[in-house]
């Protein structure tokens, strides 16, 4: 028999390469060396590489030809940003992996593992590669949520998110299937040119596959009714990856349901957008409200994240070029926004101990000004307080959906955003009372790496609330490769 | 238009560069020594202040006809077509208050830092100090609506921030709330301005409004538009009937008013008007209010000034008179006259403000002009610069304040009618008054200190310097504009001319040089005039009784006077009053009872959802996967259907 082996450009996909090969380098010096740095050092090597290589990709996409992964500056943008959330959510755990008995020989190479995920579920191009990095993102995320194998809430987390995950995945590949039969490609390329033209008897089935597989993305972009698992499993999970699920996972699978929308299945969106209305309504309000009287900040911020999906669907119905723009331009912020915001609570981390209850934030300001800060800065975005990155992206959100028609939802997401900030300021207000005799004075706490990069991610919220051209600009390139298909 | 190029591509510089200063000392201003701090801060300005004189050299070597420089530094929100670029203009207006700004800025924190030397919030004071510098260059090189709003409201804040600067006391923070309040009251009228200007034009860039405003605007949407916007300047530059925070604002530290108080922020209005004239042309009943606020504003004031006797008081409602001349210079179509007077003014009342803080240092606070006299052998360098202030305050040919009152009194009596013009006559009559009766109360007469005043504190080097600058500012100032009639070149005039349309340009040429002459040696005489009663009154040994017969005598004018025209007492009345038993009736009657109980209803109910809600999540992983199911089904059903 002879095998035919496919002309693979290899140079094309090399940051999606350089993270598996990277990754896998990084178990085998686990295997020959115990030391967890070498890993650490490996892992980030590998994510720098990949996204200096991402970097240099940028405007020399090429052409699609039914190839299985795009090559864009869709993509690229993605590449490097999940390089980044990735660099990110690992300098953030140093001090944290250390103390919370977490497996680091596993723990970053399963980050990196993730992240190619990602950076081939937004390149697929084909439906098949997408549920297999789908996959490969959720069975690492799973074990990620886990690490913590002495703590039970963590294990519990991981349980309950594989069960879900599983049951979303497979309505997620039932859907694929159902593509497929009324189909007969599984090409985004094919599917498009196909689905112009289609009508009559194969229609309905691929309606249910469609219906299938959105719910499949929902449950991984926790959209209302899909959202269950979000509180349970972030406030479970290692404080880390909760930024890094809330951040890059849910970032992934939005965006190849952008992909989705604007290539392959783009004349069927007309169908959606009577039922995203009411979705986009139900996160922000149900995110919202929810969030009010959470005891617990992970859990709080579980809801908070919920509600942003719905921010994010507000511009998503108009699925106009510039609301495209807003949406992607939104991911990267929120992704600063969210690193921030768990980033800050694992630095707080003393020993053991970590600050998950509203009660451990009080007086904060005054025994551990630079997180508080930083922190409070992070909770004005979040809210969407003007000269901050927040409320950059709720304008370029809201004004899109406003400028395609959509003002009565945009209404809503304002009124949202006006109640949410009981519970933004309510913590900032906590961490800056004066309480009735002041807390004793803490030793300074979370590693200075941590610190640093807190600094800078807090500096970034503000200097892109006041100057977001550059970064406007960036987005702009990486959508015109969405309608170029 | 011209696009900006070479050194006009680093005027972004002159606004960022105090920013950056205020940064620093926000952030590390706690962990360095004062002296870094002052450093910082001063040198910050400095380096500002040479920009702007580098831009203006490199300015005056273009041909007037394209002294309009256009910078675009970035797009703050670019969506669709919806943009809101940060633009920055430099025109001869701009470029003149930007020198004026950096340079009287500059001068003021070199003073500061010996004013507040013993203060323990030394870097905190220059903070704001530096952020007020950075929002009041950005309102003077706003090259469009938003951003000249955003240093508008960014100077309302640092005014507020420094006036409550010792927060402590309760007089300090209730006058900074007061300030605060009412110059939003203004600005709301600013505010809504702006709108409807965007409403008009579709955008809010100086270079699309102006020079389409008379085809665009009809003449009554114009005067709309026109008195809006000065409902803005009325609140920030505090005229009648919004002038009443200004005296209370003399709780800020002295340098503060000098520099908020007197010579720049409360001149952003004056700025405004200018710098929307081409809209104002349009409308002969908006210029006239104008003329109409200013002359009252300058009157009512400067009768204030001449009973009261706190010494920051005085020259409150003195800055409050001047910017009601600048006023009536604008109403009376004669810009360049008003913005020729907002230089001078600068210099000159930032003089004598710094130099009161001087004498009230000396006196160990003391405020109250009747407990002072006789300064002038301990403070020499503050008295003799004080009375060069004094001079150009009240208009003495020669110094600064002479050539452009002059200038303003001239177009008024030209276009604004004889009444207006005797009325500004007794007005300079009561400026000189009241600079001189200021002036021999300090630093002349026999001591009349209070008994704890036990050695006089004398100003340090770093504070008498800048009084002298500004002395030599207050003193030659004003030969940037000798008019045509004394044989100068009025080269202020002819620098900011091409900055208003010539069409209503009525302050060039006079006509008749006699008459302008006329005018000024009558101005001048009742100055001196002013200077002599005050004289009389306060030095000569025989007069020394008559202010307190004429008090007993005039007690109803007098009381009338020193209530400030009972302003304060009619706002008690009428608004505060009511107000507060309007706001008592609706918290009892209709906010406890109706608003309280839908609201608390509203919000009980988001509460009480965010109770329900997470009690959805039982925890059960079945439950999950059954509300999938269910969520699936519903919306198949809407999607299928």
């Amino acid at each position: 028999m002879e095998i035919i082996f496919p002309a693979v450009n290899i140079a094309s996909i090399a940051p999606q390469l350089i993270v598996a090969t990277f990754a896998i380098l990084a178990l085998l010096v686990e295997v020959f060396s115990k030391s967890s740095r070498l890993v650490f050092a490996t892992c980030l090597v590998g994510l720098f590489v990949a996204f200096a290589l991402s970097f240099m990709q940028w405007g020399r996409g090429i052409p699609y030809e039914n190839s299985l992964v795009a090559v864009d500056n869709y993509t690229t943008f993605f590449n490097a940003l999940f390089a980044i959330v990735a660099i990110i959510t690992m300098l953030l755990s140093l001090g944290y992996v250390d103390n919370t008995g977490i497996d680091t020989g596993k723990y970053y190479p399963l980050i990196l593992f993730a992240t190619l995920g990602m950076m081939l579920l937004v390149s697929s191009m084909d439906l098949l590669l997408m549920f297999l990095s789908l996959e490969l993102l959720s069975i690492s995320m799973y074990v990620l949520v886990g690490s913590q194998r002495d703590r039970w809430v963590s294990s519990e987390a991981a349980i309950k998110y594989i069960l879900t995950g599983a049951f979303a995945s497979g309505f997620l590949l039932f859907g694929i299937a159902l593509v497929y039969g009324a189909t007969g490609t599984i090409s985004f390329t094919k599917l498009e040119s196909l689905l112009s033209g289609l009508t009559g008897e194969g229609l309905p089935l691929l309606k249910m596959g469609v219906l299938l597989m959105m719910v499949g993305l929902g449950f991984k972009i926790a959209m209302v009714p899909f959202h269950m698992w979000a509180p349970d499993v972030y406030e479970g999970a290692p404080t880390p990856i909760t930024g890094f699920l809330s951040t890059g996972s849910k970032i992934a699978a939005f965006a190849l349901i952008l992909r989705l929308f604007n290539n392959p299945f783009n004349h069927l969106f007309s169908d959606w957008v009577g039922i995203l209305w009411i979705l986009a309504v139900l996160s922000m309000t149900i995110g919202n409200v929810a969030a009010l009287l959470q005891k617990n900040v992970k859990r709080m911020l579980a809801y908070s994240s919920i509600a942003h999906v719905g921010y994010l669907l507000v511009a998503f119905i108009a699925l106009s070029t510039r609301a495209m723009e807003a949406v992607v331009l939104y991911f990267t912020l929120y992704a600063i926004m969210g690193l921030t915001a768990f980033g800050c609570i694992t630095s707080l981390t003393s020993g053991e101990k970590e600050r998950l209850k509203q009660e451990d934030y009080t007086s904060l300001g005054y025994t551990q000004p630079v997180q508080a800060v930083i922190l409070s800065v992070c909770l004005l975005s979040l809210a969407g307080i003007p000269l901050t990155a927040g409320f950059i992206g709720k304008f370029y959100l809201f004004s899109s959906a406003v400028d395609a028609g959509y003002v009565g939802l945009a209404v809503i997401a304002v009124l949202n955003s006006a109640v949410s900030l009981y519970y933004y300021l309510g913590l900032m207000l906590r961490m800056y009372a004066l309480p009735g005799r002041f807390a004793p004075v803490e030793v300074p706490v979370g590693s200075p790496v941590g610190k640093i990069v807190l600094l800078l991610l807090g500096f970034s919220i503000l200097a892109l609330g006041i100057y977001p051209s550059p970064l406007v600009g960036v987005v702009k390139g990486a959508v015109t490769a969405l309608s170029a298909l | 238009m011209v696009e900006a190029t070479g050194l006009f591509n680093k005027l972004w510089l002159v606004p960022a560069i105090p920013l950056g200063g205020a940064l620093f000392n926000c952030l590390l201003g706690r962990r360095v020594s004062n002296l870094v701090v002052s450093i910082v801060s001063c040198g910050s300005i400095g380096l500002a202040g040479v920009m702007s004189l580098l831009l203006f050299n490199a300015l005056l070597k273009l041909p007037p006809a394209e002294r309009h420089i256009e910078l675009s530094v970035y797009n703050w929100i670019f969506s669709g077509d919806f943009r809101v670029p940060i633009d920055l203009l430099l025109d001869p207006l701009s470029m003149a208050m930007i020198t004026m700004v950096s340079w009287v800025s500059f001068l003021i924190h070199v003073y500061s830092v010996g004013y507040m030397r013993k203060d323990e919030s030394f870097a905190r004071y220059f903070c704001y100090l530096n952020l007020f510098v950075f929002f009041m260059l950005l309102l003077v090189l706003a090259g469009n609506f938003l951003v000249l709003y955003i240093g508008w409201e960014g100077v309302g804040l640092c005014s507020y921030l420094l006036i409550s600067f010792w927060y402590e006391r309760h007089s300090a923070a209730s006058a900074g709330l007061k300030a605060f309040v009412v110059t939003r009251f203004g600005d709301f009228f600013f505010a809504l301005g702006i709108m409807l200007v965007f409403v008009q034009f579709k955008s809010l860039y100086f270079g699309e409004v102006f020079p389409r405003a008379h085809e665009v605007l009809t003449p009554a949407m114009a005067t709309w538009i026109a008195l809006l916007i000065f409902g803005g300047a009325i609140g920030k530059s505090a005229q009648v009937p919004l002038h009443t925070w200004l005296p209370d604002a003399m709780e800020a530290p002295t340098p503060v008013s000098a520099l908020i108080h007197a010579a720049t922020m409360v001149t952003a209005g004056v700025y405004l008007v200018a710098r929307c004239y081409p809209i104002f042309q349009l409308t002969p009943t908006a210029l006239c209010i104008v003329a109409i606020v200013g002359l009252l504003t300058a009157f009512i004031s400067a009768s204030i000034a001449l009973v009261h006797n706190d010494i920051k008081r005085i020259l409150a409602y003195s800055t409050v008179s001047q910017l009601g001349h600048m006023f009536l210079g604008l109403g009376v179509g004669a810009p360049t006259a008003a913005i020729f007077h907002l230089l001078t003014h600068a210099f000159a009342k930032a003089l004598l403000f710094l130099g009161s803080g001087a004498v009230i240092q000396a006196l160990h606070e003391e405020m109250d002009i009747r407990r002072m006299g006789a300064l002038k052998g301990y403070i020499p360098s503050t008295c003799w610069t004080f009375l060069i202030g004094a001079l150009a305050m009240a208009g003495i040919p020669g110094f600064a304040g002479f050539f452009s009152k002059d200038a303003i009194l001239h177009a008024t009596f030209v276009n604004g009618g004889m009444l207006s013009w005797l009325i500004m006559i007794v007005t300079a009559s009561f400026t000189a008054f009241y600079c001189f009766r200021l002036f021999f109360n300090t630093f002349f007469g026999e001591k009349r200190w209070d008994s704890h005043v036990e050695h006089v504190e004398h100003p340090t080097q770093v504070m008498t310097i800048p009084l002298i600058l500004l002395a030599g500012l207050a003193a030659f100032g004003g030969y940037m504009g000798v008019p045509h009639a004394l044989g100068g070149a009025d080269k202020i005039s002819s620098f900011l001319a091409p900055v208003f349309p010539p069409a209503h340009h009525t302050d060039g040429g006079s006509p008749s040089k006699a008459l302008e002459i006329i005018l000024m040696a009558v101005t001048s005489l009742v100055a001196l005039g002013g200077i002599g009663l005050a004289y009389f009154f306060y030095i000569v040994p025989g007069g020394r009784e008559t202010p307190g017969r004429l008090q007993q005598t005039l007690s109803g004018v007098y009381k009338f006077l020193s209530n400030g025209w009972y302003f304060d007492k009619v706002y008690q009345v009428v608004f505060v009053e009511p107000f507060l038993k309007a706001a008592d009736f609706f918290w009892q009657a209709v906010d406890n009872s109706v608003i309280d109980m839908a609201v608390r209803g509203l919000a009980g109910f988001i509460l009480r959802c965010g109770e329900v809600v997470p009690k959805l999540q039982l925890g059960l992983v079945r439950w999950y996967a059954l509300s999938m199911v269910v969520g699936a089904v519903i919306i198949g059903y809407f999607y299928l259907r």
